[in-house]
């Protein structure tokens, strides 16, 4: 069984490497520099992965860190070494602007001692590996370009399901991907069972009732309070002109899948950071138990998500997405709102929230706004299959899952349908 | 809505204006001196009519709506425009992020426009001038006197016309689902989802139960009560609404010689039934109107308006109507996900009213009809009729109004039009308006890989699809416009005063 894993990598900066190191990966993105090249194709456990620069807060005496993130299959030992293995000088390159980086064999050193955990993480085709993923996919062409063949030339024409799979199948069977015969039916992927997961979700949850009796206790009190900064603070919201955000449109939607990393202070004080912490959990159960099988709430364009605790008091969310922000947003919105202002709720500016999961991301206007405002643009973004969508990449498991053996004609004509 | 707020609504954005077919609509450049503009404004917002009850009946309408240029060319600073309107707005529709967010690449890129493009004169302000048959020509001569006195330049002159049979060029019954205003003067045609007025009225309660935003900007003169905002600044936003305007041109003749060449003849069909049969596939109505979903193998009078259809229950596998049909993609009802209400709730959130409006004559390949009256499409160019004149062109001029282009318009465009894995779909794009996409830059490798243009049919046993289709429309250029509240027009004259 593949285990998709998180890894995010936060270092600080050398003083004055920012501009360079900025550099430095947007050229990357788009071909060699000074003739390193950084080739995250080659990194075969690799879905997602991204670096970007996270801003200094002045004020705090915090400096600008390099953040790198990957979403991978198996074990992170076998994966930084892959990484290391096939991207070494590239790799030395960007984080030869952190301070602390020895390169060479302290790559893997550096990178463990820099991580930091994930609070949430969500993850839509848990148990599919990338060398998976991108199979079903050419299994998917495969099977498509064949019908359209053998219905070009007229020969499925009067055959039934039945008699039109016994052919495909055959076809199948013959069919290399890779040099190796197609991998058909299902794999294991350790998806907890229903309606077990449930049980264990909310067992979870009753374990520690005082975390969520004292965020709930003390939410109103702080609520009003916040609420009553908020016209001043809706004013220091990113304005929709500003040219900060210039950069940010050109990026995104260069293919069908963007990658959103947002970094916001948390609010001062005990009760804000212990309830940011609850929440956190608790969409990490929910992730861990409940939301297993594409969707998280309806919301079903998510590929990996994460938040992270910074010990600079900021909370890092990275999210790999289908189609577009707005789509994005507006998900979020309609679908899970009160999960997210559960969290959000517990950082700088949030729209006003009533009882943690009421308002919040549900006014429109201003959670985009808000989310704007802390959104940082990504030197460096990659995925290993930017053409899937969450839905194709779980149709074509479920097609090279009913690939093999007999089907009862319902399971059949499913099966056909989904071509 | 009140009636104060009905009154100061321009009457366009709620009424298509049916009894009025021919219209006409000048894309305008204002000119260096915002007094002429202002006089120009002042001397034609009294005929602009409202929407209430009692203005309604007349045989002459005049409705003006201003793009971020326009507006500062009358005098507002750009600064205030910049920081009051919404991005895409103010950029316009030509700006490169747009054309990617909606899709305007290769043939359709604004670099090819005839009008509204980075390199033509800049694009101010719409003039839109409805009447019937009789009262259009004088309309429009008067209307074009004052430009003339006023220093105004006509961009383009778009002669557009609503059929009596209100088929779009492709002979297809056009514009029949539109959202419901709550509180609008028209009553609901049946099946129509009520949707709060913010969703295309600026100032007004939206789906989301806030005001749609409103822009404000610094008061330069005296503001009409309505606009006041009590602090020295004007709600310039209010009751007014963003009108997207596109020209697009449709190849009637490509369309129909498509049908009938990849026509599949099953049972008794004759050719054009199938040809009927496929086109209508890709739009998801049959040509009279009747949708698919309810009418799987045959055009229905009787159905020709009905816009009460779901999908999930009736057709979850596309097997009546396609799952990537024009009509589905436009307006997915409770078709996409794995929850009807999530479906519903999202279709509801980026809702556009569609104003379209032929230009250019009818063409002959839409035109065949059986003695009943059931269009037989068109076979080019070696059937038994005489093709279209190669020069003439033809096609949509395409309106739709909303409270927030970006949510509504582009939404619509870029999530359900031109997503290749639309509800389940593997790799296509709408057939009918899809965009010119042959391939994208891969990132990483700096590779092109190719984009299809296909059409899949599902059905049983196995679905049929339909490559590299060509392509059958084309945008020929196009703008965002403010479509102002009646007060608003008015502070935008100056009327009343100077500087305060």
């Amino acid at each position: 069984m593949i285990e998709q894993r998180a890894l995010t990598v936060v270092a600080p900066i050398r003083e004055g490497a920012e501009g360079e190191l900025d550099r430095l990966l947007r050229g990357l993105r788009l071909g060699p520099v000074d003739g390193v090249v950084l080739d995250l194709r080659k990194v075969k456990s690799l879905h997602f992965g991204r670096f970007v620069i996270l801003p200094a807060m002045a004020d705090r005496g915090v400096l600008p860190k390099l953040a790198f993130e990957s979403n991978f299959d198996g074990s992170l030992d076998e994966h930084l070494d892959e990484l290391y293995a096939k991207n070494a000088r590239a790799l030395d390159r960007i984080f030869s602007h952190c301070e602390g980086y020895a390169g060479g064999s302290g790559f893997m050193d550096f990178a463990r001692n820099r991580s930091v955990p994930s609070a949430a993480y969500y993850r839509a085709h848990a148990g599919l590996g990338v060398k998976q993923i991108q199979s079903d996919a050419k299994v998917r062409d495969a099977i498509e370009a064949w019908l359209d063949g053998e219905q070009r030339a007229g020969r499925l024409e009067g055959l039934s399901a039945r008699e039109i799979r016994r052919g495909l199948l055959s076809h199948l069977a013959t069919l290399r991907i890779d040099g190796d015969p197609a991998r058909l039916g299902p794999v294991e992927r350790g998806l907890p069972r229903y309606p077990r997961n449930y049980l264990d979700f909310g067992l979870a949850l009753v374990s520690r009732p005082l975390r969520i009796v004292r965020a709930l206790l003390g939410a109103r009190r702080h609520e009003r309070r916040e609420a009553r900064d908020w016209p001043e603070q809706l004013k220091k919201l990113v304005q929709d002109r500003d040219p900060l955000l210039d950069a940010i449109h050109r990026s995104e939607d260069r293919v069908e899948q963007n990658g959103l990393t947002h970094l916001v202070p948390i609010k001062p004080g005990p009760y804000r950071h212990a309830t940011l912490r609850t929440a956190l959990w608790v969409v990490s159960l929910l992730a861990r138990f409940i939301a297993v099988t594409g969707t998280l709430g309806g919301l079903d364009t998510i590929h990996f998500a994460r938040w992270a605790l910074l010990d600079d008091d900021r909370l890092l969310f990275f999210s790999n997405y289908d189609g577009s922000w707005e789509a994005y947003l507006g998900d979020f919105i309609d679908k899970v709102s009160p999960w997210l202002t559960m969290i959000w709720t517990s950082t700088q500016w949030f729209p006003p929230t009533r009882w943690l999961f009421g308002g919040g991301a549900a006014d429109e206007r201003s959670f985009k706004r808000w989310t704007r405002t802390w959104q940082l643009e990504n030197q460096l973004w990659y995925s290993a299959y930017p053409r899937l969508s969450v839905g194709a990449v779980l149709g074509n498991a479920r097609i090279r899952e009913a690939a093999v053996g007999d089907l009862d004609d319902p399971a059949l004509g499913e099966w056909l349908e989904k071509l | 809505m009140d009636e104060q707020t009905l009154s100061d609504i321009q009457g366009f954005l709620l009424f298509a204006y049916r009894r009025l077919p021919k219209s006409y609509y000048l894309v305008l450049h204002l000119g260096d001196d915002p007094g002429a503009a202002r006089r120009w404004l002042d001397r034609i917002r009294r005929e602009v009519p409202g929407s209430a009850k009692h203005e309604r009946g007349a045989t002459k309408r005049v409705h003006v709506a201003f793009t971020a240029s326009g507006l500062e060319r009358l005098g507002v600073p750009g600064g205030d425009v910049a920081a009051a309107f919404p991005r895409e707005f103010v950029l316009g529709m030509n700006d490169p992020d747009r054309s990617k967010v909606i899709g305007d690449q290769n043939e359709d890129a604004p670099d090819n426009w005839e009008f509204g493009g980075p390199e033509t004169t800049s694009v101010d302000a719409l003039l839109l001038l409805f009447g019937t048959v009789d009262s259009i020509g004088q309309l429009r001569e008067a209307q074009q006197a004052l430009l003339r006195d006023h220093g105004i330049q006509v961009i383009a002159c778009h002669e557009t016309y609503r059929p009596d049979d209100a088929r779009e060029h492709f002979g297809f019954h056009d514009g029949i689902s539109q959202p419901y205003i709550k509180g609008s003067a028209r009553p609901p045609r049946s099946g129509e989802h009520p949707l709060e007025p913010g969703e295309f009225i600026l100032g007004q309660m939206n789906e989301y139960r806030h005001p749609a935003a409103c822009p404000v900007v610094p008061a330069r003169h005296v503001v009409p009560p309505l606009l006041e905002s009590g602090d020295g600044h004007v709600r310039l936003g209010l009751n007014g609404s963003y009108l997207v305007y596109r020209k697009m041109e449709q190849d009637v003749e490509a369309f129909w010689r498509y049908a009938f060449n990849n026509a599949r003849l099953t049972g008794t069909d004759t050719v054009e039934r199938a040809a009927v049969r496929l086109a209508s596939g890709l739009v998801g109505r049959w040509p009279g109107g009747a949708p698919l979903v309810l009418s799987p193998d045959r055009d229905r009078a009787e159905l020709s308006d009905e816009n009460r259809f779901l999908y999930r229950d009736l057709d979850p596998l596309g097997h009546r109507c396609p799952l990537g049909a024009h009509v589905r993609r436009g307006h997915p009802r409770d078709m996409l996900g794995s929850s009807a209400a999530h479906s519903l709730t999202a279709s509801s959130r980026y809702r556009i009213i569609r104003r379209g409006r032929l230009y250019g004559s009818r063409s002959r390949s839409a035109q065949r009809r059986t003695p009943d009256g059931e269009l037989l499409g068109f076979r080019p160019p070696d059937g038994a009729d005489q093709g279209d004149q190669p020069d003439e062109k033809r096609g949509l001029i395409f309106i739709a109004l909303n409270a927030d282009i970006r949510r509504q318009f582009e939404f619509v465009q870029q999530t359900w039009i031109n997503a290749r894995q639309f509800a389940g779909l593997y790799d296509e794009r709408d057939a009918l308006v899809g965009a010119d996409v042959k391939s994208y830059r891969d990132f990483m490798s700096g590779q092109d890989i190719p984009c299809a243009r296909n059409f899949t049919l599902q059905g049983e046993p196995i679905r049929s699809r339909f490559f590299d289709l060509p392509r059958f429309t084309r945008i020929r250029g196009g703008a965002y416009f403010f479509l102002p509240g009646r007060s608003a027009l008015g502070y935008l004259a100056g009327a009343g005063s100077e500087q305060t």
